[in-house]
């Protein structure tokens, strides 16, 4: 080949390595822009005042007078709006029944539509559901609803080679000619003045008790079930993996037996975690009876399972990292070897094990197969300290998939999903980003 | 310290070194319990491993005995829950398969060249910034990216499914073209003599283009003209998966690259080699046993793997028309274990329980078998020195 | 030897030390007396070191390594079963070639062979701390900071801190491989000061590589060659009129 060509090569093989790199720059970007964004709204959001009446009834906060005032005048907006709907009823019962059957039903969608976007009507029956009580709690989900009260949703199938397309036709046209035709009118340029949203800072999302199946409130039992779970396998891992540490790095040789030792902690690294899951179920709970049924104490044992071959290998490294002057010097005092690794060695591994530690614990707070069926329910209350021996719980990775996937009204708690996945991926993260920065400082220690 | 004073006075000290018979006894005792007990809590992984494979095995049984092997691995009707049961689980092995393929394809070559790129090309600041996204994309817990790819991704491909396999289809080939156009008029015009040769070469270049020109067109028409029925089906799983695989591909294989020695390295180079042909034809040679575990454990991640097919995968038992159609639908033995646990849990004792064990063992084979491949090659390459 | 008003504390008889199949001390005699300070000298990977070590038994530390012959200090014999290894090592403290303290603060890196021999008493490990620092002439540099990392010594503080920390035991033996090679010569000195200091307090052994030092510091000189002990004798014979040409040969080759 010329050398032309082959140089040619080279920058193109070069490019494309670049192209990998910058491939998996973008998957990360990617998969993390929507979760910050959209996560962030779940804490930051303009909430109406709606949102202000549930939270004072619901959770006893705000300013009770500020939000009558606020109430008065966006019913006083509102007025508008039923009085066009007071109108068209009196229209109907007037008008013979063809008219009656033509709008009945368009109607009653449009009033059920409308008492969603707004909430019931003062004097309506009280409602039992707390998710049937208020109007849109958030701004956006509300302008989401306005738009689904302005259009109506079809589909069109006259190009029958295709699938058919979603089309929007305007509501107003299904009452061209009536009273509401106005309607959509006053929605669309008063919505705002109706509403009243306001910037609010929600950061108790982190700490509050969802409300009527995550409809409001917000995510505590979820996340102290993970902050329990991942805890929770820590305290049987990290003993049982620190151990088998030290057994590797200071007693082992090369024998028979420690390599089917290793060979044992590369396989169980490999199991996947799904395998854990049902031997947490057959092991457990069913044979061993830890917990009657599901619990963290039976989730944690699983998990624990799970992160022991990193623990065990970074701590061994970590143990094999302390310089052999240590040892020598403690043996040369007269220190058994016992003494030695207890006062000397681990002390000064003890950085590195921490920051195997930190990362297992993310691993293990973001798992989720092994938890299904020993520790995970969807739906449940903040557990105390020695509940845990027995009662299973909610855990933000199972909730995340649970709500999103089983939930009975999916779309509209998706500010939820995201605030669960973006406080999972943050805590995840801030713990990895902690290992490193601890990392940084063992190998800048070590250099000098 | 109540020695301290004897021992100055003292000056015979060689009689006080040597301990009593019952001190003696009594440490070697001791130190004999400790040993042990040391050797049986470092055996804790040992023990696990064999409990598990017990378990499994143990509850596993009982459906090959109820249910027999051949409708399980021959047929692909899986009704667990009908009044006359059929567990065929041929379609969901062949889902499990099928994703793992695609994944594969995706994440090993992407993979296999970012490490070369972190090994050999990146200079050692950039590293320092690549090195923590590759962190982070293993930190993140698995079912956010089952999130991603049911809430963010599915609609994407639902929607604009076309245009996107098209977008990406001209990525990849347009400079895989020009490479090989190249390459092959390059090739082609050393047949000639030297005063046809560029002619020749001009030639060969224009002939390429345009057949080249010609087949990437019609892919590209046929690809942006698709329409993808559900977002959630195994190309979607596939990807994401691929994305998850990523890490461990990357970080076994450069560490395996970076176990090449500078020499050489410096060897090729001072033939003349260009660091593409250094890299392919030594580096690469060199490190394959690595890359090939490397792989091994890709494949194992992506297999292994719950929530994203679970979420992303679209979850029909059926095996795609044909068979590596990734836009349809499949369903994985991880997803059927997850999915279908919460109904045959109270059950226990079952064919629906049990069958899922049976699932759970050949995943379990699977993983053992191929971290037992991976550890051998590794092994023997670490012994015959390459 | 013959040391009037000596005796010999270290006597080893036909002595070696293997590792595995690789004799690195050959079947050395040698009697060391009490009290005084004992160079080793040779070149490199004759077996100093290993026969240093033979003698706090750290050698046990290296799972090949076996010993042959008898080694006996104080007339006990070192190298059989139910020697407390404790023990010996509390009368044997040693000095390693690169300051090894721990990262621990300057008053835990002394108190802790006091800790492992059982003083518990705070008062009285602040009295042994402080004596051996001032044995060690780090008293006055250090006393303001007990509590800091000892990591934040200068090199030859560090060496100094970890003679005080052999010292604190209150052994009768110090050994020291090569204390002061890893030092800039200004530590050097305040070492060789120091060993000066505490000759007759201890019974010294002394691996070093430089001569001057050897000729400086020690009383008697041991000449080791392939693992074989060449020559011992009184410091200043060996130097001027060495019985043995390896001797002579070595030592001129490096002397000056
Ligand atoms: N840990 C060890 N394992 C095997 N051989 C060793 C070990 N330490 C030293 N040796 C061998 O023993 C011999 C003497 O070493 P050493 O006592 O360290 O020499 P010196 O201190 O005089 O330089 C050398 O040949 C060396 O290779
Ligand atoms: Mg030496």
């Amino acid at each position: 080949m010329e050398v032309g060509t082959r140089k040619l090569l080279d920058r193109s093989f070069t490019s494309v390595g670049f192209f990998a790199i910058i491939l998996m720059g973008m998957a990360l970007l990617i998969l993390l822009q929507p979760i910050i964004v959209r996560g962030l709204k779940a804490f930051i959001f303009r909430g109406t005042v709606e949102y202000r009446e549930m939270s004072l009834e619901q959770f006893g906060r705000g300013n009770a007078e500020a939000l009558a005032r606020d109430l008065d005048e966006a019913l006083e907006a509102r007025k508008p709006v039923y009085d066009i709907l007071d109108s068209f009823e009196e229209e109907m019962k007037e008008s013979g029944p063809e008219f009656r059957r033509q709008y009945r039903s368009d109607f009653s969608e449009l009033k059920g539509l409308i008492t969603e976007l707004l909430g019931p009507r003062e004097g309506a029956k009280e409602k039992a559901l707390i998710r049937k009580k208020y109007g849109q709690t958030r701004y956006d989900r509300a302008l989401i609803k306005l738009h689904q009260v302005l259009f109506v949703e079809g589909y069109d199938y006259s190009d029958t080679s295709g699938m058919g397309k979603s089309i929007e036709t305007p509501r107003a046209e299904l009452f061209a000619g009536t009273t509401i035709e106005r309607l959509f009118g006053v929605l669309e340029s008063d919505i705002e003045k109706m509403l009243k949203p306001k910037m609010t800072l929600y950061w108790r999302f982190l700490f509050d008790e969802s409300k009527d199946a995550h409809f409001f409130g917000g995510i505590w039992p979820e996340m102290l079930g993970t902050l329990y779970l991942s805890i929770g396998s820590m305290i049987f891992a990290i003993p049982l993996g620190i151990i088998t540490a030290i057994y590797l790095a200071e007693y082992a040789g090369h024998g028979k037996f420690v390599s089917l030792l290793r060979t044992c902690i590369s396989s169980l690294a490999g199991v996947p975690s799904i395998v854990f899951g049902l031997f947490g179920l057959a092991f457990f709970i069913n044979t061993m009876h830890v917990s009657s049924s599901k619990s963290v104490l039976a989730g944690s044992m699983t998990l624990a399972l799970l992160v022991l071959p990193t623990i065990i290998r970074a701590s061994e490294e970590a143990i094999l990292a302390v310089p052999r002057g240590y040892r020598e010097a403690s043996m040369s005092l007269g220190a058994g070897k016992w003494f030695t690794i207890a006062r000397v060695i681990l002390p000064a591994a003890l950085p590195g094990i921490l920051t195997s530690t930190i990362i297992s614990l993310g691993r293990a707070a973001g798992e989720t197969a092994p938890i299904i069926f020993t520790a995970a329910v969807s739906v449940g209350k903040p557990l105390g300290l020695f509940e845990t021996l027995s009662q299973p719980t909610p855990a933000l990775p199972w909730n995340i998939y649970n709500l999103a996937t089983e939930h009975e009204a999916v779309d509209e708690i998706r500010h939820v999903q995201y605030g669960m996945v973006f406080t999972l991926v943050a805590m995840v993260l801030l713990l990895n980003l902690t290992a490193i920065l601890l990392r940084a400082r063992i190998t800048k220690k070590l250099r000098g | 310290m109540a020695e301290a004073k004897t021992d100055k006075d003292d000056k015979v000290i060689g009689s006080r070194l040597m301990m009593g018979a019952r001190e003696r006894r009594f440490r070697s005792i001791g130190s004999r319990i400790g040993h042990s007990t040391l050797i049986l809590i470092a055996s804790s992984s040992l023990i696990a491993l064999l409990f598990i494979f017990y378990f499994i095995i143990k509850d596993a049984f009982p459906f090959f005995r109820l249910e027999g092997f051949r409708e399980f691995l021959g047929s692909s009707r899986w009704y667990p829950s009908r009044e006359e049961a059929e567990f065929g689980a041929l379609a969901i092995f062949i889902g499990s398969g099928l994703v793992t393929l695609g994944a594969i394809l995706f994440s090993v070559p992407v993979g296999v060249l970012a490490s070369l790129c972190l090994s050999d090309i990146l200079p050692f600041s950039l590293r320092q910034v690549v090195k923590p996204v590759i962190e982070m994309l293993a930190a993140i817990p698995s079912v956010v990216y089952g999130f991603f790819a049911l809430v963010v991704f599915a609609p994407m491909l639902q929607e604009k499914g076309g245009s996107l396999l098209s977008a990406a289809a001209l990525v990849v080939l347009i400079p895989l073209a020009a490479i090989l156009v190249i390459v092959t008029s390059d090739l082609l015009s050393g047949m000639f003599t030297r005063n046809v040769r560029k002619i020749s070469r001009v030639a060969a270049g224009l002939a390429g283009s345009a057949v080249s020109f010609y087949f990437i067109s019609r892919i590209y028409v046929f690809l942006n003209g698709l329409e993808i029925a559900s977002g959630t089906n195994a190309l979607n799983a596939s990807v994401i998966l691929g994305i998850m695989a990523l890490p461990t591909i990357v970080s076994v294989s450069e560490d395996a690259l970076n176990a090449v020695g500078r020499d050489l390295r410096e060897g090729s180079y001072a033939l003349g080699a260009t660091r593409a042909e250094t890299l392919v034809k030594v580096v690469v040679p060199a490190a394959k046993s690595g890359i090939t575990a490397a792989v091994i454990l890709g494949v194992m991640r992506a297999i292994g793997e719950t929530m994203v097919v679970w979420m992303a995968s679209g979850n029909a038992a059926r095996i795609p028309k044909p068979w590596f159609n990734l836009l349809e639908p499949v369903r994985t033995l991880t997803a059927t274990i997850a999915g279908d646990m919460g109904e045959a849990d109270h059950v226990t004792g079952s064919a629906r329980y049990h069958v899922l064990f049976a699932m759970a063992l050949g995943l379990l084979l699977f993983a053992f078998i191929s971290n037992f491949v991976s550890e051998m090659i590794v092994r023997k390459s670490r012994r015959s020195g390459s | 030897m013959d040391f009037p008003g000596k005796k010999d504390l270290l006597k080893a008889e036909s002595f070696s030390v293997f590792y595995g199949d690789n004799e690195a001390v050959r079947k050395v005699d040698i009697e060391i007396p009490e009290g005084l300070v004992t160079a080793i000298i040779g070149p490199s990977g004759c077996g100093k070191s290993t026969f240093l070590r033979a003698v706090n038994r750290m050698n046990d530390l290296i799972p090949s390594c076996r010993a042959g012959g008898s080694l006996r200090l104080d007339g006990q014999e070192l190298y059989t079963q139910g020697l407390d290894v404790v023990m010996l090592r509390k009368q044997v403290g040693m000095v390693f070639q690169k300051p090894n303290p721990f990262p621990k603060s300057i008053f835990d890196n002394i108190a802790f062979g006091p800790r492992i021999h059982g003083v518990r008493d705070r008062s009285k490990l602040a009295g042994l701390v402080e004596k051996s620092l001032q044995q060690a002439a780090l008293w006055d540099e250090v006393k303001d900071r007990l509590g800091d990392n000892a990591m934040g010594l200068s090199g030859g503080q560090q060496q100094r801190l970890c003679l005080a920390r052999a010292i604190a035991v209150n052994p009768k033996i110090l050994l020291m491989d090569e204390p002061a090679s890893a030092l800039d010569p200004r530590s050097t000195s305040k070492i060789e000061d120091l060993i000066e200091e505490l000759k007759g307090k201890y019974t010294i052994l002394i691996v070093t590589h430089n001569m001057q030092q050897a000729a400086r510091v020690s009383d008697l000189t041991a000449f080791f060659y392939e693992g074989d002990l060449i020559e011992f004798g009184e410091t200043s014979q060996i130097f001027t009129k060495p019985g043995e040409k390896q001797t002579e040969d070595y030592i001129t080759g490096r002397f000056g």
